[in-house]
């Protein structure tokens, strides 16, 4: 069975094909969760979290073919909520495993990434993190090309006057 | 144009896909979170289909039976062409009888629609039959409706409505569409009923953000409704020494009610007639059991109406009325009482098959064990009291899909004092009597 068969079962309802769903994305799931969360823990509350929406929602998933990128967008919602609920997360490097964080390139990568919208950051993930295709976001936001390329482009706009305006050891 | 962004965007990517993730947790994750969804569904799945009686005369069991997706042609054509209908077509083609409706017309439009503030409740139609009156309805906000609430639908007309049941569900928020939200009211009657003025108003209390809007949308139907069809029955039945008697079949283009009567003498109580169907000379199965609500009355009261989808719009040359398989069990076996004090299951039916888990005055877990294979699709309570016969304050009940052979039943109530042991009447039991009930039906 391959992975859009498992989510054509899956979004029937059936149980045992929606767990193997999980069980197929759940390491890119869990990474997604690490950019954002930056800690094992939650990185696995995320995947609990993402697994418990999912499992409501996975009617509502109309096309078998875009589940990855479905369930990756129901982690990095739960994951802004989470950041949105506790800003220590990206202003403390305490809350965060080293591993993930430890550069200062990557420090100022990341906070130049939480100062865009959550729309924003979801566009930066899926495109660059998960090489989705600009197509398929398009096809799954049921919006043009031309928009996501657009705003790609303003995004990545806003990336550099952040880079820009602020001193590469600015935030130190 | 982006380069340099972009290359710290992709070694940002290739170090955190260097990152070890913590796999050892995630299966154990996954499962976690699967177990409290199917938990939630189950406690919703109570609340969410919220029943309302206006006389506390009878009492109701609600079954939701899963069948399967069949979608017609024509249905699909009946249903495309009437704006609106999309968001219902999973609804309706669930229900061979309901699908036939609109395959057959009798699905009446309306589109009066009623705005206070930024929120705007339409009527996009109604099925109306002797039986009840389907109500399909479209919320819209200016906001989004995640946390909208659908309170105590009312319909009113000059003439007196039979107090029966309502069926409607809670809103979850459209993924889509999260500003527009769109159900299907079902009023079930009691007693069948032809209304001489069809000016009806549809009262319905929606709270949104805090707010409580009280709408109310006076419409019209505009054609009667077809009349049903009668057949007096009054065949009496043995299986397995248990008495019943058909009274009376009644065809309403909604629904079919089978009204079943009980002999007093029986050793058991008949629970459910799982396989109750209406087929055709060659056996072709041509009306079972519907969703949502599948009986009303009180089998202590000697008689049910069961519901089966319609055949109203077929036309087989002869009709037979099919049982074989019914739930039955002791008349001492009929119940269960939990002690939620001393947490002990202290009766229950003998065959072994409910466990007590866990108990608190507020509530408690049980298992029921299963074949292999088999699976209970009913809600097991029918009343829950206490040792004082005074009904509890259920809060939730709900029955799980089988695991290892095992499903769980979940009971939440308030402690308002009341007295052990509670006891819970079965509405549903895994333990069959077996027969060849065939009657045909005359006109």
């Amino acid at each position: 069975m391959d992975d859009i068969e498992v989510a054509r079962k899956a979004i029937k309802g059936d149980e045992e094909a929606f767990v193997a769903l999980m069980q197929i994305h759940k390491e890119a799931l869990l990474r997604t969760a690490l950019a954002f969360l930056k800690n094992e823990h939650d990185a696995l509350e995320a995947l609990q979290e993402t697994t418990y929406r999912a499992f409501r929602k996975i009617g509502s998933l109309k096309e078998p073919a875009y589940a990855k990128t479905w369930l990756i967008r129901i982690t990095i919602n739960y994951c802004q909520d989470q950041l949105k609920k506790d800003k220590r997360y990206v202003r403390d490097g305490k809350s965060a495993d080293s591993a993930v964080s430890d550069d200062l390139t990557q420090l100022e990568l990341q906070e130049a990434l939480s100062t865009l919208s959550a729309n924003e950051q979801q566009l930066i993930y899926m495109k660059y993190f998960q090489d989705v295709k600009i197509k398929d976001i398009a096809a799954l936001e049921k919006i043009p090309e031309g928009t996501v390329k657009s705003r790609l482009h303003k995004t990545l706009r806003t990336l550099r006057s952040h880079f820009e305006g602020k001193g590469e050891m600015d935030h130190v | 144009m982006y380069e340099k962004e972009e290359q710290k965007l992709t070694d940002f990517k290739d170090r955190l896909e260097q990152v070890p993730l913590p796999l050892e947790g995630a299966d154990g994750a996954i499962m976690q979170g699967l177990e409290r969804a199917k938990r939630e569904k189950l406690q919703t799945h109570a609340k969410r289909k919220r029943t309302i009686w206006s006389l506390a005369a009878a009492a109701l069991i609600i079954l939701t039976l899963i069948t399967s997706i069949r979608v017609s042609p024509a249905f699909a054509n009946a249903v495309a062409s009437i704006p609106g209908m999309e968001k219902f077509v999973e609804r309706i083609q669930n229900d061979k009888g309901l699908s036939a409706v609109f395959e057959n017309e009798y699905y009446q439009p309306i589109g009066e629609s009623q705005t206070i503030g930024s929120t705007t409740l339409t009527i996009e139609g109604v099925i109306l039959d002797e039986s009840g009156m389907n109500i399909f309805y479209r919320v819209e906000s200016a906001v989004t409706l995640e946390d909208i609430k659908i309170n105590m639908p009312v319909l009113e007309n000059q003439q007196e409505i039979p107090p029966g049941s309502i069926s409607y569900h809670s809103p979850l928020a459209e993924q889509d569409s999260p500003k527009i939200y769109s159900d299907i009211i079902g009023f079930t009657f009691q007693d069948s009923v032809k209304f001489e003025n069809l000016d009806f108003t549809l009262g319905l209390q929606v709270k949104l953000d805090g707010n409580e809007i009280d709408f109310s949308v006076p419409f019209t139907v505009p054609e009667n409704v077809k009349p049903s069809i009668v057949y007096e029955m009054n065949k009496e039945v043995i299986v397995e020494g248990q008495k019943f008697t058909i009274e009376e079949v009644k065809v309403h283009p909604l629904r079919v009610g089978i009204l079943i009567s009980f002999d007093p003498d029986n050793t058991k109580k008949i629970l459910q007639f799982e396989d109750i169907r209406l087929e055709n000379e060659d056996g072709e199965v041509w009306s079972s059991i519907a969703n949502g609500i599948s009986a009303r009355g009180d089998i202590d009261d000697g008689e049910i109406i069961y519901f089966i989808q319609s055949n109203y719009f077929e036309n087989p040359k002869e009709l037979y009325l099919r049982i074989n398989k019914m739930q039955a069990v002791d008349i001492e076996d009929s119940y269960f009482l939990v002690d939620t004090d001393k947490n002990v299951l202290s009766h229950s039916p003998q065959d072994g098959r409910l466990e007590l888990i866990d108990s608190s005055r507020t509530g408690f877990q049980m298992n029921l064990k299963m074949e292999t294979d088999q699976e209970l699709h009913y809600g097991i309570d029918r009343r829950i009291s206490d040792a004082n016969g005074e009904p509890m304050d259920t809060q939730h009940t709900g029955i799980s899909t089988p695991h290892d052979g095992v499903q769980s039943i979940d009971f939440g109530f308030t402690d308002n004092g009341y007295v052990n042991p509670v006891r819970i009447d079965l509405a549903a039991y895994p333990n069959y009597i077996n027969g060849d009930v065939k009657i045909e039906l005359k006109k």
